[in-house]
């Protein structure tokens, strides 16, 4: 089933450009897709449209069935949390406990509830430890997994991710990458990422490619992530698939490959 | 940033620091009216002492209450100097060609300085002991009984509470920005006129964009959340008044009494 | 002329509940005309360390000289901003401190500060040099995109004429073409104008692809200050420091794993692959 499906989305920020022009794509339930485009390519403004944020231009929106229109926002921000890329920005509780209570708050919890929703979803993301800490003490990545914590306490079905480890140091992005797969694995949760992480990419299950407004490519990661096309756009390739490349100009017979272990193993075989 | 002690909240484990913070609001505003009344010297030895007494319950180094009255010296200073100039009553105390001091100047001054000292004394007292948040879910419930008036009491103190929060980011993001212009070569301490009011905005420039940048992430954040001003939503911190709550009340409550008998009879 | 740090500490809030002390004893010394990486953990004294290199922090202890200038603790520095003309410091995000109204004024900024007389000239060479285009210096810096914003901020160090330019994360937030041509920018400073480049980063990448040395830090000191190829040698040295070492370097020690045989130095996937095909069936 199609948990996510965008017609014909257009939108503009009233500069006669369209920083989103005519985008259609469909997302299943319990499936793991990033976006990529360079900077300025329309990802953010897709994300912030799929949560309401934003009006479109044209086109429209179904989630899950629902429309997304000004009447049923409420209804849509109960089926998709969003995780932002500044993990000081979204931080609005003065601790831990707080932030987490926040959108329960919202969504008129009853508050002898809250305790044990709190302290659930804090452990999930191994954030119980912290929960009477305040923001200055965290590192970026143990905001993130609070603001990850938050969204999961309002058990959303779909989760977006904007950009949410690009401000993070390599233990952080690691963390949240891991948290990211536990959803998509353990807890069947539908996933998109916006993200400039090849790496990333090629763990998830469809990847969507967006460059000035429009999407160019679609598909599976281990498909799309070995078009040459992507260096035009500014974007990379993953790195084995790079040697793949440079294994063929040296006449070694090597089918692709996008991920290190896949890339090891075949020249194991060769040996 | 250490002469950020005023208004800082100071985690300690103390009878008043557990209090419901509405108790020590009420507390705190029935004491400044008292500070208010001309009840004398007696009067304001009875306030300071009992002020005291809270600051000892409230295991605050002193020190701290002293410290936060620093940024006030040369205001002090500047009042005495005015008062010598202006007030010309009482006994003359010094007279150095033409320069008179009398002793009224010296007085009106000494009961500025206390009111101010026991003012700033009881409000540090009810800042370094309630968290902010707690602070503001304060007033948010104090505000209420004037909600039908109008008063839009949640989103005062919701306002309140984010400037609370962003605080301490607003402050590491200014060292930030004037350590990058710094390294550009300002310099607030010398320069021209020109070259200053340029340092300046070179600081206040920046700050207003991340600030608003700020804003408008926290604002999209809160709204994907389901947060919507004026919508009805449920309160995680349940706030409740213990004995010691009421026994603060009545006891700031017997003392401005008192001062109102004292400020009768000094008349 | 040398940068140099002797038994540099350097304690935060001294005497309050909130003391930290960032840098413990620091002795350290950074090589003249080379690009080096300073890396390590958050919180591991970075940041702390390269703000000693212009006299925005001054040590609590220990010596630091930069340059002709010695920084002694306790002693008042003279001339500072002689110092700061000559260190560019780049602050993470740097995009944040625009504010003036158009571009070319902004970059003008530093030059100005420090009393140039060309400044206009300055300003817009440095412009030329992170290619930001002519057209466009007449524009408000609000009006950039987030990496020409960081272009320009860059470029407003850049025309200071600095001897040594020192950047922290200066990539964070950018795309990959974004990255890779601000790491070719800070390559060519090096290698046409003989700057001496001084970079914190988390990426071992860009460690690995662009610089000649590291210094890795961990708690406040150094723990490791070597050449950049024998830091990468295999990927025991990052790992026995928590750091993940660059794709080609894993790609070389899987390989090893399974058998292959590479002794060679490995610099480049090319480099990589040679020793590889001739070892496998074709």
């Amino acid at each position: 089933m199609n948990v996510i499906e965008v017609n014909n989305l257009s939108f503009s920020y009233g500069d006669n450009i369209n920083a989103i022009d005519n985008v259609s794509f469909k997302i299943k339930e319990g499936s793991y897709t990033t976006i990529i485009g360079h900077n300025g390519s329309g990802k953010s403004t897709i994300a912030k449209l799929l949560i309401g944020l934003l009006e479109p231009l044209k086109g429209n929106i179904m989630v899950e069935g629902v429309p997304l229109t000004l009447e049923n926002l409420s209804i849509i921000r109960g089926k998709i949390g969003i995780v932002f890329q500044n993990p000081d920005n979204q931080f609005i509780g003065s601790t831990v406990r707080d932030d987490i209570a926040f959108g329960l708050e919202n969504y008129m919890v009853p508050q002898k509830d809250m305790d044990a929703i709190i302290e659930r979803f804090s452990d999930k993301v191994n954030m119980r430890a912290f929960l009477n800490s305040e923001p200055s003490r965290l590192s970026g990545g143990q905001k993130q997994r609070v603001a990850i914590a938050g969204i999961l306490a309002m058990s959303p079905d779909i989760i977006i991710f904007d950009e949410a480890t690009s401000m993070l140091d390599p233990k952080g992005k690691e963390d949240i990458k891991n948290v990211i797969m536990q959803l998509h694995k353990e807890s069947k949760m539908t996933i998109i990422s916006i993200t400039h992480d090849v790496e990333e990419v090629v763990e998830s299950d469809n990847v969507i490619v967006l460059n000035q407004g429009k999407i160019v490519m679609e598909g599976k990661p281990s498909k799309v992530m070995v078009n040459k096309k992507l260096l035009s756009i500014g974007l990379d390739i993953p790195f084995s698939y790079k040697v793949v490349e440079e294994l063929r100009k040296q006449k070694v017979k090597i089918s692709d490959e996008v991920t290190m272990e896949g890339l090891v193993n075949q020249l194991a075989n060769l040996i | 940033m250490n002469s950020l002690t005023l208004g800082k909240y100071i985690p300690l484990d103390s009878i008043i620091h557990k209090m419901d913070p509405r108790s020590k609001i009420i507390g705190m505003l029935i004491i400044i009216v008292s500070i208010f009344f001309p009840s004398g010297w007696i009067g304001y030895g009875i306030i300071g002492l009992s002020v005291f007494v809270v600051v000892l319950l409230s295991k605050l180094n002193i020190k701290i209450i002293f410290n936060s009255m620093k940024p006030m010296m040369m205001m002090l200073l500047f009042l005495l100097f005015i008062n010598t100039l202006v007030i010309k009553d009482g006994d003359l105390l010094l007279d150095v060609f033409g320069f008179t001091i009398y002793s009224e100047a010296i007085f009106q001054t000494l009961y500025i300085t206390i009111r101010l000292f026991l003012m700033i004394m009881t409000t540090t007292t009810l800042t370094a002991t309630t968290k902010p948040l707690d602070l503001t879910l304060g007033i948010e419930d104090l505000l209420k009984p004037f909600k039908r008036f109008g008063v839009p009491s949640h989103e005062i103190a919701m306002l309140i509470s984010i400037a609370l929060r962003f605080i301490p980011d607003l402050i590491e993001e200014t060292q930030r920005i004037m350590k990058a212009q710094a390294s550009r070569g300002v310099d607030l301490k010398e320069g021209t006129f020109k070259e200053k009011i340029m340092a300046i905005l070179s600081l206040i420039v920046p700050l207003f964009v991340s600030a608003l940048q700020r804003a408008e992430d926290l604002a999209n954040a809160m709204e994907a959340r389901g947060y919507s001003p004026g919508k009805p939503r449920t309160r995680y911190k349940v706030l409740k008044m213990k004995g010691s709550d009421y026994t603060l009340i009545v006891c700031s409550l017997i003392l401005m009494v008192s001062m109102i008998v004292l400020s009768r009879m000094y008349a | 002329m040398p940068i140099l740090f002797e038994n540099v500490s350097h304690i935060y809030s001294e005497g309050t509940p909130f003391r930290y002390s960032a840098l413990s004893n620091v002795n350290l010394d950074i090589t003249e005309g080379k690009i080096t990486a300073i890396v390590g953990e958050t919180g591991s004294g970075k940041s702390t360390l390269v703000q000693h290199l212009n006299a925005l922090l001054l040590p609590t202890s220990g010596k630091v000289t930069v340059l002709d200038r010695t920084i002694i603790s306790g002693e008042k520095p003279k001339d500072l901003k002689g110092l700061r003309r000559n260190v560019g410091l780049v602050f993470q995000f740097p995009e944040y401190q625009l504010f003036e109204e158009t571009i070319l004024k902004d970059v003008e900024f530093g030059p100005k500060n420090f009393g140039f007389e060309d400044s206009e000239k300055k300003a817009k060479e440095a412009l030329k040099m992170v290619g930001i285009e002519e057209s466009l210096f007449e524009k408000s810096p609000l009006e950039l995109s987030g990496g020409q914003k960081r272009r320009v901020a860059i470029a407003g160090i850049l025309a200071m004429n600095p001897k040594v330019i020192v950047l922290d994360e200066p990539t964070a937030g950018l795309d990959p073409s974004g990255s890779k041509s601000m790491m070719n920018l800070f390559y060519d400073l090096n290698k046409k104008y003989n700057k001496t480049i001084i970079i914190v980063t988390h990426d071992m990448e860009q460690v690995f692809a662009y610089c000649d040395e590291v210094v890795v830090m961990s708690q406040g000191q150094i723990k490791l200050k070597t050449d950049v190829k024998s830091f990468f040698k295999d990927s025991s040295l990052c790992k026995s420091f928590g750091i993940l070492a660059p794709h080609l370097i894993r790609l070389k020690d899987s390989l090893i794993e399974k058998g292959f045989k590479i002794d060679e130095e490995v610099d480049s996937i090319e480099s990589l692959v040679k020793i590889v095909s001739r070892q496998v069936k074709k």
